[in-house]
């Protein structure tokens, strides 16, 4: 399989082609782009007049308000800028579990991939951070159209391995990425829910807008197994024998529980949060993720 | 270390057993094995108790591995209900292996001990067969099987009945002919059950008894308990002839007793219903009449035809010690009557003579033979008390019975004073003869009373010399005495000049004047009386007493009459033996008379009285005469010896198995060195040979017990216990059926069960 058909898949681009990713909050780029940037620059969009001050530049002057109240203003357009974002795509072992087509780990591949797609043909900026317990490769955010194969590259020679240490990923992000910008974060979320949370508060404390890909297999939701098994831990060494229907209960609670606790962390921090499964038609959850970006404030 | 040792078991039988002979007490493969009718299924049912541990066990190895990334949560759901779970685990193991064992106990038929069985409101049901084994039972039908051969077949579908039942279960089986010992007594019916069942019944064969039903039940009385703690079901195996059942009055008040004790009573018809023909010997003795050496004597032999036909050319075999002679043949026997031959013997020597009378074969053999021991004296002395110096009519009646050669009768008079009779002992006279007795004194008064109270005969003839008054006060004292009637006075009997009518008028039915029903009647019209002693005109025979008129005179005044006093008769005349009131001495039918008055007043002493098969032989030595070693020879000729037990002033010979028809010789030792043979005659009773059915609807109507069925031959289930299935089997059954929902309920409840649905909505 070609290298780019492996995390582009084709019918996911076709169905979000059309649509934009927008970023909810401002964003500092440095292209004149589509999303709203907390400089006033050139523009179409008239924004407001002010009065005139020194240094002002002279060719912003609104003459007709002159002309007709013999006072200088000068006129203001909203700037708009293109966004960098970086998606950040957890590689940890856990995220090697899968049944169907696409495990964890390719699930969350291709659609980051797509999103590069749909956020480099808006000329947006994207990068690109692979990590478990640190970071493994990080490709920094470019908006020239073959850094999309960078990116698949990046994430074609990723094999998940090791623990998920969240908060040095985050806090590591937060530091390099100087500007506000999007974070876009793929990952099962198997690791220390505290250590989670602080670093996802970091990156909001830093402007950053943060969308959460919370990707899990069915049977991790459903539990649906039965007869005598025996449950290897992907990142942990621990194991368990066990009659699965009788624990069936049990583990629907906890997990029940956990996707409870990462809701509410995410409401608090207004970080937009999404629960996937790998069963889940990739177009129809990136379409969904997507669209609720639309109709947000200009301003923010 | 172990040993052999014989085992009395509670039904009678000798059993090898495996027994342990240091005294310790230990669980036996027996005991066990008595608890199951399937017991080797129950061993190799014991290792799949193992199986669900077994599985248990194969399916924690069996799991499949998964690489599973959320541990955290799996893990947390461990500790949280870990404890629940293993307790679940082995609880639904323990009710697994819990079902495995009910099937596997319901599999092997497990019985349990009556104790338990008690304790889990069990009934155990007792079966008591009692199968008719009476020598009818040998009637063989067309199929060639005989009634006792079905009887046998449907006691042994009981027992089967038994070992197939659940509940626990006893059998009890007895013979009509020794109610009073079952061959099964109370046996606890196990697998081996039937092996030892089968081999008792085909050890039954016909007896030649003739026990009643009824007897049979009543002896169930000492034999069995009253039915406390178990169902009892009776079981009468038998012909049901029409003599037992067709008034059956003292059997319905015995099967209604048994019916308010809580017994059930089974009727089971084991005769075809068509009567086959039956001829039987119903008697065979020496004619009443003189015995003696020498002298010929008459026998008689009956034989009953019992069929629904006419017997033609019957045929009696007859052996006298051992020797053929020549058969009596019956020309014909109408259904149901009785005809009755003479044939004449001579035993040459005084002692015991046997003889033997059989018919042909027909479908009941026992009752074609019967025996008859006829103890032959040398001679038989008469005692002839006349009260005339002369002896007038001792020496009529002296010719009479001993007339010299060439004739011999075998009798030998002797004419003594009356005074004789009370110095003297009597015993060895079988007839005394009284004439011309004016007086007695009271030792021979009491002497000769007590003489005929024992059994012997005594002939009273009266003449001028009788006294009316002391015979009425000292001999006939209002019918207690030896005087049959209270005496008047003379008379003379008014001559009959025409001649019309005889002066003797006697009843042809009495034995004395049978004979002249064939002999020459005008002999005795001959017979003149011209005097007499008339009765008291008030006395009248008591209707209630023996004495009866068996010969009258021509005006009605009794020439006869007849009494008996305790165990032997008297019969007077009311005239004299002498031609002084008559001219009968003269006549022949005089000699006839008298030997006919010795044969009848001698009565059937000569005949050893014959006894039914089963009576024990119970027989009382005089210790002086005779030393303890008894020797005793059946009728099938083997020998058997013993020694008589010593009671306080006899010996005592005593002799049980007498169930075999024929002649019992017990051989004595005398003390003096000679021995003596005492004969014993054994027969069938003949009316048990009347094979007349009763009928199913005949009986049907006849039996009124409430709690009483009549049940057709075959008609009896191998499952007759099946009714009183109680048994284990249901309970575990049930308990099964408990077991596997609780296991169900149980492994729902741990979530082995629920369809997998949704989890966590995403």
């Amino acid at each position: 399989m070609p290298v780019s058909k492996r995390f582009l898949h084709p019918d996911a681009i076709k169905k979000i082609a059309r649509m934009d990713l927008r970023a909810r909050h401002i964003v500092e780029g440095f292209l004149s782009g589509m999303h709203r940037s907390p400089y006033f620059g050139q523009s179409v969009e008239f924004l407001q007049h002010r009065e005139y001050v020194r240094g002002d530049d002279m060719r912003r002057i609104d003459w007709k308000v002159w002309a007709k109240q013999d006072r200088l203003f000068i006129k203001q357009y909203e700037e708009d800028t293109n966004l960098r974002c970086t998606l950040l795509v957890d590689v940890s072992n856990s995220m090697r579990y899968g049944t169907r087509a696409m495990n964890k780990f390719e699930y969350a591949c291709t659609a980051a991939v797509s999103l590069a797609y749909l956020l480099l043909r808006q000329q947006d900026s994207v990068g690109c951070v692979s990590f478990d317990e640190k970071i493994r490769l990080a490709v920094p955010p470019r908006s020239k159209r073959n850094h999309l194969f960078s990116i698949i590259n990046t994430l074609q020679v990723l094999e998940p391995r090791d623990k998920t240490g969240m908060i040095q990923i985050l806090k590591g992000v937060a530091e390099n990425q100087a500007r506000r910008g999007m974070v876009i974060l793929f990952s099962d979320l198997f690791c220390d829910r505290g250590e989670l949370f602080r670093g996802l508060r970091l990156l909001r404390q830093r402007g950053h807008d943060v969308l959460i890909l919370h990707i899990m297999d069915d049977d991790e939701l459903d539990f649906p197994f039965s007869g005598p098994h025996r449950f290897e831990g992907l990142e942990t060494p621990e194991h368990l024998n066990c009659n699965p229907r009788a624990l069936r209960a049990g583990y629907l609670e906890a997990v029940g529980a956990f996707l409870e606790e990462v809701r509410r962390g995410c409401a608090g921090n207004t970080i937009d949060y999404r629960l996937v499964r790998t069963s889940e038609p990739l177009d129809a959850a990136l379409a969904s993720f997507v669209s609720n970006r639309l109709g947000m404030d200009k301003r923010g | 270390m172990t040993a052999w040792k014989g085992r009395p078991t509670n039904d009678g039988l000798e059993r090898p057993s495996y027994e342990w002979t240091d005294g310790l007490e230990r669980p036996s493969y027996d005991r066990m094995a008595e608890l199951f009718l399937n017991y080797p299924l129950f061993l190799m049912g014991l290792p799949i108790l193992a199986l669900p541990i077994l599985i248990h066990l194969i399916n924690l190895l069996r799991h499949r591995r998964i690489k599973w990334a959320a541990m955290e949560f799996l893990l947390a759901a461990h500790r949280k209900s870990n404890t629940w779970i293993i307790l679940k685990q082995l609880l639904l193991l323990l009710l697994r292996i819990m079902a495995v064992a009910a099937v596997v106990l319901i599999l092997a038929q497990m019985l349990l001990k009556e104790e338990w069985q008690r304790l889990l409101g069990g009934i155990t049901t007792h079966h008591v067969v009692l199968i008719d084994d009476t020598y009818s039972v040998s009637d063989t039908g067309g199929d060639g099987k005989s009634v006792l051969d079905r009887a046998k077949a449907d006691a042994l579908k009981i027992g089967e009945g038994a070992v197939n039942a659940r509940s626990s279960q006893k059998l009890t089986l007895v013979r009509f002919s020794r109610p009073e010992k079952p061959d099964i007594n109370v046996a606890s019916v196990d697998r081996g059950f039937l092996t030892s069942l089968r081999s008792t019944i085909d050890r039954i064969g016909p007896s030649q008894a003739d026990t009643h039903p009824e007897k049979v039940l009543a002896a169930l009385d000492d034999v069995l308990d009253a039915p406390q703690d178990e169902k009892r079901i009776i079981y009468l195996l038998s012909d049901f002839r029409a003599r037992e059942w067709d008034s059956p009055k003292e059997l319905n008040d015995r099967l209604t007793k048994l019916n308010k004790e809580g017994v059930e009573v089974k009727l089971v018809l084991c005769a075809e219903e068509e009567q086959h023909p039956n001829l039987t010997i119903a008697s065979l003795a020496p004619r009443p009449g003189t015995v003696a050496a020498g002298v010929p004597v008459f026998m008689e032999v009956s034989v009953k035809n019992n069929g629904t036909t006419t017997a033609r050319g019957v045929s009696v075999l007859l052996q006298e010690d051992g020797r053929t002679r020549s058969p009596v043949i019956i020309e014909e026997i109408r259904p149901g009557r009785i005809e009755t031959r003479r044939f004449e013997s001579r035993f040459a020597t005084a002692g015991e003579h046997r003889i033997q009378a059989s018919l042909e074969k027909d479908p009941v053999e026992a009752d074609n033979a019967r025996y008859s021991v006829v103890d032959v004296p040398v001679g038989v002395p008469a005692l002839i008390c006349d009260g005339d110096p002369e002896g007038t009519d001792g020496k009529f009646i002296g010719m009479v019975l001993d007339p010299g050669e060439p004739v011999r009768t075998g009798i030998t008079p002797q004419i003594e004073q009356p005074r004789f009779a009370g110095t003297n002992p009597l015993e060895k006279y079988p007839v005394i003869y009284l004439c011309n007795v004016e007086r007695l004194e009271p030792e021979a008064v009491k002497a000769l009373e007590e003489y005929v109270k024992a059994g012997g005969g005594l002939a009273i003839f009266v003449s001028e010399k009788t006294n009316a008054r002391y015979a009425n006060e000292h001999l006939y004292k209002n019918g207690a005495g030896l005087f049959p009637v209270p005496l008047a006075a003379e008379y003379d009997l008014i001559a009959d000049r025409l001649e019309q009518a005889p002066d003797l008028d006697v009843s042809i039915e009495h034995p004395v004047f049978k004979i002249f029903e064939s002999l020459r009647a005008d002999d005795l019209e001959q017979v003149k009386i011209w005097k007499y002693f008339a009765l008291a005109k008030d006395w009248k025979p008591d209707p209630n007493s023996t004495t009866k008129v068996i010969a009258k005179l021509r005006n009605g005044a009794p020439f006869a009459v007849e009494k008996t006093l305790g165990r032997g008769r008297i019969i007077m005349f009311t005239t004299t033996a002498a031609p002084v009131w008559n001219n009968w001495c003269r006549n022949p039918a005089f000699v006839v008379t008298i030997l006919e008055l010795q044969s009848y007043l001698s009565g059937p002493r000569w005949a050893k009285p014959t006894r039914d098969v089963g009576q024990p032989i119970r027989e009382a030595l005089d210790p002086t005469r005779f030393a303890e070693p008894y020797r005793l020879v059946l009728p099938d000729l083997e020998e058997t010896k013993g020694r008589a037990t010593v009671q306080e002033k006899a010996l005592l010979v005593e002799w049980e198995e007498t169930g075999k028809a024929g002649i019992y010789a017990l051989h004595l030792n005398g003390r003096d060195g000679k021995p003596e043979v005492r004969s014993f005659t054994y027969n069938v009773n003949p009316d048990e040979g009347n094979l007349a059915l009763v009928g199913a609807e005949k009986l049907q109507t006849r039996v009124t017990a409430p709690k009483t069925a009549i049940v057709k031959t075959g008609g009896l289930s191998a499952g007759a216990g099946d009714a009183t299935r109680s048994s284990v089997s249901e309970f575990l059954l049930y308990a099964l059926i408990f077991l596997l929902v609780g296991e169900q309920v149980l492994a729902y409840s741990a979530s082995y069960h629920p369809p997998i649905a949704k989890g966590v909505p995403a």
